[in-house]
């Protein structure tokens, strides 16, 4: 019993000591600690991100969207004095007048200056620099239920792709006889 | 034998955990930055045409006649009662309701224009250039629905 015990005593002396902690390693903890909350809070702002869609800050994309607008509404107040118009398809045409387009301004664009021309570089060089990239197409569709679907589309390059911003609207479109004339 | 210069192992990863740290707060910074609207420096023009534009939807929803000057229209329902006034003054442009009472709904502008078509007189075109030429102008129109629901 006595030889256990001066053993167990002699364990103890052989132990290796045990150095205290240093500074540095404490330091290191509380860093390692700090850059793991860190990193955590990345996936913490990209889910708040993504939950919180951005703001829409695309100018163009923006200008497309009123031009589209301005489309549609002229296509309702159209119809409102002529309940028989429908709009016709047409191919992407320029918005703005300028010698550089072949192409023939949309007609939804022709009248829209002070002096019921064409936005021209001339008579508003401000929107029609603004307005020059941009295109207008009309597609349509005769669809079941006496509804014919207009779709405005107003096209723009982006870093070299083709972007486009579309509006679409069902119209009721009146029953044509066999005389071909339109009936409510 | 450590040379001189050389980092301790300790040393080379508390630089990596400072810098992922300062990344991080870089990242949050620029994050709260671009979430904030009242930052000047994010200043968004398309804000404010937001505004006038589902103002000026609503408006013209029940609108059946507009009057237009030269700075400013005036909305009215069928039944001749006005709806509302928009007035360019001051470089900004204000909204009045039935009762007078005004807002101002885009400020630093420089100049507007605003026009119904003779062919078609229920279409009222919107057109507001702003003072500061990086911004872009707003232009479009809207369909005066008050005559006839039937177009809503």
């Amino acid at each position: 019993m006595r030889d256990i015990i001066v053993c167990m005593k002699m364990s103890l002396k052989n132990r290796p000591a045990r150095s205290h902690p240093r500074s540095g390693t404490s330091l290191m903890e509380l860093l390692l600690a700090l850059a793991v909350l860190s990193a955590a809070m990345y996936p913490v702002v990209f889910i708040f991100r993504i939950g919180n869609p951005p703001k829409q800050t695309n100018h163009q994309e923006y200008t497309a969207t009123l031009l589209a607008h301005h489309v549609i509404e002229t296509i309702v107040a159209r119809r409102a004095v002529n309940p028989s118009y429908l709009p016709a398809m047409s191919e992407p045409e320029p918005v703005v007048e300028s010698a550089e387009h072949v192409e023939p301004v949309s007609q939804y664009f022709r009248n829209i200056s002070a002096n019921n021309d064409s936005i021209t570089e001339t008579n508003d060089s401000q929107l029609f620099w603004t307005l020059k990239p941009f295109k207008c197409q009309i597609d349509t569709y005769y669809l079941d239920g006496n509804l014919f679907k207009a779709i405005v589309y107003i096209t723009y390059q982006r870093e070299g792709r083709t972007m486009k911003v579309f509006f679409e609207r069902l119209l009721p479109q009146k029953a044509l006889d066999v005389n071909g004339e339109g009936e409510e | 034998m450590k040379r001189r210069g050389e980092l301790s192992f300790e040393g080379i990863l508390g630089v990596a955990f400072i810098s992922l740290i300062l990344a991080t707060a870089i990242a949050v910074a620029q994050f709260y930055k671009a979430r904030n609207p009242s930052d000047p420096e994010n200043h968004d023009i398309t804000a404010s045409y937001n505004v006038i534009l589902t103002t000026l939807r609503e408006d013209a929803q029940i609108a059946a006649v507009a009057e237009v000057a030269s700075d400013s229209f005036t909305l009215y329902n069928s039944q001749s009662d006005v709806i509302s006034r928009y007035a360019f003054i001051g470089g900004n442009l204000h909204r009045f309701d039935k009762s007078e009472k005004g807002e101002i709904l885009l400020k630093g502008v420089e100049s507007v224009f605003f026009k119904t078509g003779d062919e078609l007189p229920n279409l009222l075109t919107v057109k507001i250039m702003p003072i500061d030429r990086m911004d872009i102008p707003f232009f479009t129109s809207f369909a005066l629905r008050g005559i006839n629901h039937d177009l809503n």
